[in-house]
C-alpha cells in the first residue's frame, strides 16, 4: 500500500471518527430540562403540619416567573404568601400557615434561565 | 404554548440561526477568497466581494429584526400565555428583571456595532471592520450560550464556554458550506476559475475538518455535563425523534462532506470534477439549511414531550 494511500484512509477514518463521535456526542447532549428534583415535604408523604414547602430544582429559575401554590383537598389555596426564590437560584420556597389535618397538593411552576417552562404537582398528607 | 406561536417562534428561531450562519460564512468567504487573491498565479475573485457585503448586510438586518421581537416570544414562553397583549405587556419585565434582560441588551449594542461598522466602515478600514464583526459575532454567540440551558450553572464555566464553542462551530461549518455551495463555487466554476477552484475548496475543507473537531470536543464536554443518562427519551418523545431526525441529516451532510474531499479536492483539478463539485456542496448546503431548521425546531422542543 503506497504512502499516499495510506495517508487518504488515515483522513477517512479520521473522518469517520469524527462522524461517528459527532453523532454520539448529539445523541448524549440536550437531555437536560430543568425540573423539581427535591420536595419538602416528600411527594406523597404524611407528615406533622409543615411551616414552608420546599422544592429544589435541576437548574437555576426566573424568580418573576416560577411559582408555588399549595391547595386544600377542596380546592382552596392556603398560602397566604407568594412564593420566593432564595440566595440559591435553585431553591424556590412558600410560607405556609399551620395547616389542619388532610390533603395538600403543591402545584409548581420552574421557569429556567433558558426560558424554558416546566410544571407539575404533587400531593402531601398532614396528620 | 399551544397555537401559532410555537409555529412562529420556531420560524424567527430558523431565520436568526440562519442569518448568524450566513454572516459567518459570508465573512470567511470574504477571508478565503482575499487569500486566493494574494496567491501568486491565481487571480482575484472580485466578483462575489461587493454581493457577499450585500449577503451579509441582508442577512445582518434579518438578524436585528429577530432580536427586537425575541424579548415578545420569551415572554410568552416563561408567562405561558400566547396572547399577544398578555405577552407583550410582559416584555417591560423580560427587559428589567430577568437573566435575559443583561443578555439582550449586550446582544443590542454588539448588533448596533456589527452595523454601523458594516455601514459606515468598509471602505475605509476594512480589516478593523472584520475584527470588530468577528468579535460582535462572537458576543452574540457568547450570549446565545449564556441564554441557553449550558447557563444555569452560572456564568463563565466550562459548560457555557463549551456551548459557545459549539454554537459558534455549527455557525462555521453551516454559513461557510451554504455561502460556499450556494453563492461561490458556482460562480467560480462558471467563470472557468479551476485553480482558484481548488485552492478556495481545499480551504473550506480544511476549516470545517478543524470545526468538526471543535464540535466533537465540545459537544463531549456538554454531553457530560448534561446528561441524565435519560436515553430512552430519544425514542419516545417527539422531542427524540426530532433529534433523531436531525443526526440523519448530519450523517447525510458529513458523507457529503467527506465525498468532496476525496472525489474532487483530493484529486487532480478538472472542469469535470468541478462540476461534481458544485453538485456535492450545492446538496450539503441543502441539508445544512435543513438542520439549522431543524436545529430550531428541536431548541424551541421540551424533551420531555
Amino acid at each position: 500500500m503506497s504512502l499516499t494511500r495510506l495517508h487518504k484512509l488515515d483522513q477517512q477514518s479520521l473522518r469517520f471518527a469524527l462522524s461517528l463521535a459527532i453523532f454520539l456526542t448529539m445523541v448524549l447532549t440536550a437531555f437536560a430540562h430543568t425540573s423539581a428534583v427535591s420536595m419538602t415535604p416528600a411527594a406523597d408523604s404524611t407528615v406533622s403540619a409543615p411551616a414552608s414547602v420546599t422544592l429544589k430544582f435541576s437548574g437555576a429559575l426566573e424568580p418573576k416567573f416560577s411559582t408555588i401554590t399549595v391547595t386544600s383537598a377542596e380546592g382552596h389555596v392556603v398560602n397566604k404568601e407568594a412564593s420566593a426564590v432564595g440566595g440559591d437560584s435553585k431553591v424556590m420556597t412558600v410560607a405556609l400557615p399551620p395547616l389542619p389535618p388532610g390533603i395538600y397538593t403543591v402545584h409548581w411552576v420552574g421557569v429556567s434561565t433558558d426560558t424554558h417552562r416546566s410544571q407539575g404537582d404533587y400531593k402531601f398528607t398532614v396528620k | 404554548m399551544t397555537g401559532w406561536v410555537p409555529a412562529l417562534n420556531v420560524l424567527v428561531a430558523v431565520l436568526s440561526d440562519s442569518s448568524y450562519a450566513i454572516i459567518v460564512g459570508a465573512l470567511l468567504a470574504s477571508w478565503w477568497l482575499s487569500r486566493i487573491a494574494a496567491e501568486p498565479g491565481l487571480d482575484g475573485i472580485n466578483i462575489s466581494g461587493l454581493e457577499l457585503r450585500r449577503v451579509a448586510l441582508l442577512f445582518l438586518v434579518v438578524l436585528i429584526a429577530c432580536h427586537l421581537v425575541r424579548p415578545w416570544f420569551v415572554a410568552s414562553s416563561m408567562s405561558g400565555s400566547t396572547r399577544f397583549r398578555e405577552a407583550l405587556a410582559l416584555v417591560p419585565t423580560i427587559l428589567t428583571s430577568t437573566r435575559q434582560a443583561g443578555l439582550w441588551y449586550a446582544n443590542s449594542l454588539a448588533l448596533a456595532v456589527m452595523l454601523g461598522a458594516r455601514l459606515f466602515g468598509r471602505g475605509r478600514a476594512p480589516n478593523a471592520v472584520r475584527w470588530i464583526e468577528v468579535l460582535g459575532l462572537c458576543v452574540l454567540a457568547a450570549t446565545k450560550a449564556a441564554s441557553s440551558h449550558a447557563s444555569e450553572e452560572g456564568d463563565f464555566t466550562l459548560a457555557e464556554i463549551s456551548q459557545m464553542l459549539h454554537i459558534l462551530a455549527t455557525s462555521v461549518w453551516a454559513g461557510a458550506i451554504v455561502v460556499s455551495g450556494l453563492l461561490i463555487v458556482p460562480r467560480m466554476a462558471a467563470s472557468g476559475r479551476i485553480p482558484e477552484l481548488w485552492s478556495y475548496g481545499s480551504q473550506l475543507s480544511k476549516t470545517v475538518t478543524w470545526v468538526l473537531c471543535v464540535l466533537v470536543l465540545s459537544g463531549l464536554i456538554t454531553s457530560w455535563n448534561d446528561m441524565h443518562g435519560a436515553i430512552t427519551t430519544l425514542w419516545t418523545s417527539v422531542w427524540g425523534k426530532i433529534l433523531l431526525t436531525k443526526l440523519v441529516f448530519v450523517a447525510i451532510a458529513l458523507l457529503l462532506g467527506i465525498s468532496t474531499r476525496f472525489r474532487c479536492l483530493g484529486r487532480p483539478a478538472t472542469s469535470d470534477r468541478g462540476t461534481l463539485m458544485i453538485k456535492l456542496l450545492r446538496s450539503e448546503a441543502g441539508v445544512m439549511a435543513a438542520i439549522l431548521c431543524i436545529s430550531a425546531l428541536l431548541a424551541n422542543t421540551n424533551p420531555g414531550t
